[in-house]
């Protein structure tokens, strides 16, 4: 009895690991002639449009310049929204007066941006408190500012929140100065 | 006269010392000889269980003493090459019994030496020990948003990754035979999974906005915590259905079962975190203790319960959080650690032992409190534990 026990507690700490299916020789075949056929085609296309190449590239040119400038105007707007940082006092989720500027700004960009996407508000904490607390006052602050964006004329369909509790610090010193810094919500853009 | 150098001495040992440590059992303790052959760190381990146990009054390889004559005698073999721990019971000079514990490699010796001392306990009809043969889960931060779950012993002496790749947080074993666990992965959404560490068989069981992590099981249910509307509150997943414990526009977290009919919590609803207990039969809910400035773990066992208080009034103190238990039958109320930041406390599966972390100086340490043994062990941990559960 005893030795079952045992081993079934060691059989416990074994993780299986599954291997993939291994293609057979058939299947090997039909790939290779697959590819064959895929390759026949590209070069049947690639003479077929040689005559339109020129004119194609004048067409696609244009688009790409103003799909680079759209991924850069994307990027840019990323780039400022991640930038905005609003912080908490110990153990508190309403928004400071000095942080008002901030969440103030943060609306204002978001309402100018017309465009589809969302804004994931990610609540932090320090490393005080037990873990489940954290990740709820994280949450909390999260939701503190949606509340306020929303106020401020934001459509509430382009904001999502998360809590990362303390588990997102950035900053890992054990002092205040530290603390301070991770008492916070980032801002994350999602396309 | 002598009592009253008694009483002094007690009270100079309570300035002194950092934890009240009384040994009940002490007179009582069967004594028995360990002999053991084989590598120091297995020996090292053997030692601290046969300590952390505190039932037994051990003599480590003290075969020729005329004291111990009657003494019953374990002589312990490990054989690194079959991965084989082999205990041999000896009474007065007749081995009356051998046992034979096997793991498939050499970094799970952990578990072999608790299952041998685990039945060394038994032999003698001592109080459960349960606590040794149980495995541990738990998160651990590795980078920020990175969190992986582990499988170890006890004394976390050993490790076996379960599940890596983004944040997997809140493990908590979903059955009593410690085959399946429930766990929080942070995707999009945060979802809830079941996962059985025998097969590796995920099973994604909820996903919701905002906040989601299993604080309780017992017997098919499960006390989550959830904000499907951005307010954390106390819900019961029972056959399927998700039923609302707690309604309060601000945060409840940390259900617990406690007793027959009520479920323990921590609220900010007086303004900062402290432990309160709702009733589900009346649902009245009260607070359950007015100790310390705020209160932030709780965990229960039957109709005990142990909480951690803030006892200072400034929040990045040095003496920050103690441990209190608490029963709900008769109203007592009893200290279990002084100084230092004791936090997470968790009950062990028989309730006679609880698991917290203590941070001092920001290290931090894995701590055992026997309750009936009134001890308190220690051993180093090398880095935060996000939770645990064993």
């Amino acid at each position: 009895m005893n030795k079952k026990l045992i081993f079934g507690a060691i059989g416990a700490l074994l993780i299986l690991t599954g291997c993939g299916t291994q293609p057979n020789l058939e299947n090997a075949a039909n790939a290779n002639n697959g590819e064959n056929a895929s390759q026949q085609t590209v070069e049947q296309n690639a003479t077929v449009n040689t005559q339109n190449a020129e004119v194609q590239t004048q067409t696609i040119q244009p688009e790409n310049e103003s799909m680079n400038n759209q991924s850069n105007n994307n990027q840019q707007f990323a780039k400022d929204v991640a930038n905005v940082v609003v912080y908490f006092d110990f153990d508190k989720y309403n928004i400071k007066k000095s942080q008002w500027s901030k969440v103030e700004k943060l609306a204002q960009m978001l309402k100018s941006n017309n465009k589809n996407y969302t804004i994931r508000i990610e609540g932090n904490c320090d490393e005080w408190g037990t873990e489940e607390y954290n990740y709820a006052l994280g949450l909390r602050r999260a939701n503190s500012v949606r509340s306020a964006l929303i106020k401020l004329g934001v459509d509430p369909k382009k904001l999502t929140v998360i809590s990362y509790g303390k588990l997102n610090p950035v900053c890992t010193a054990h002092a205040k100065w530290c603390w301070r810094k991770n008492r916070r919500d980032n801002f994350t853009y999602l396309p | 006269m002598r009592r009253f150098f008694l009483v002094l001495i007690l009270f100079f040992g309570f300035l002194y010392s950092k934890e009240i440590v009384i040994t009940k059992y002490l007179q009582n303790k069967p004594e028995i000889i360990v002999n053991f052959q084989g590598p120091s760190q297995i020996e090292e381990l053997l030692k601290m269980d046969f300590t952390v146990l505190d039932h037994f009054k051990v003599f480590y390889n003290d075969t020729n003493n005329s004291d111990l004559k009657n003494a019953m005698v374990f002589d312990f073999s490990y054989s690194r090459t079959n991965k084989k721990l082999i205990v041999k019971y000896i009474k007065n000079s007749n081995t009356i019994d051998i046992k034979s514990y096997k793991s498939n490699s050499f970094a799970y010796f952990p578990f072999l030496v608790h299952h041998a001392v685990y039945d060394i306990n038994k032999f003698f009809q001592m109080p459960s020990a349960k606590f040794l043969i149980r495995k541990v889960i738990y998160s651990l931060l590795i980078a920020p948003k990175e969190a992986n779950i582990y499988l170890s012993d006890y004394s976390l002496s050993c490790k076996k990754l379960l599940i890596s790749g983004g944040l997997n947080i809140f493990p908590k074993w979903a059955d009593a035979k410690q085959k399946i666990i429930y766990f929080t992965k942070m995707e999009n959404l945060p979802v809830l999974y079941k996962f059985n560490i025998y097969t590796g068989k995920m099973t994604k069981i909820l996903s919701t906005q905002g906040m989601l992590t299993v604080s309780d099981v017992k017997k098919g249910k499960i006390l989550l915590t959830l904000a499907p509307h951005g307010l954390p509150d106390i819900y019961m997943y029972k056959n399927h259905k998700l039923i609302q414990i707690t309604k309060y526009p601000g945060i409840d977290v940390d259900g617990k079962f406690w007793g027959k009919d009520s479920i323990a919590f921590i609220s900010d609803r007086f303004g900062h975190p402290y432990v309160f207990s709702k009733n589900l039969k009346t649902g009245i809910i009260s607070k359950v203790l007015y100790q310390g400035k705020n209160q932030v773990g709780v965990d229960t066992y039957n109709d005990k319960m142990v909480i951690s208080t803030r006892e200072s009034a400034n929040a990045f103190g040095n003496n920050t959080f103690d441990l209190f238990l608490v029963n709900k039958n008769n109203e007592s109320l009893k200290r279990l650690t002084f100084g230092g930041q004791n936090m997470n406390p968790n009950f062990s599966v028989d309730g006679n032992s609880i698991m917290f972390i203590k941070r001092e100086h920001f290290f931090s340490k894995i701590g055992i409190i026997r309750l009936n043994e009134n001890k308190i062990f220690y051993y180093n941990l090398p880095k935060i534990l996000q939770s645990f559960d064993w």
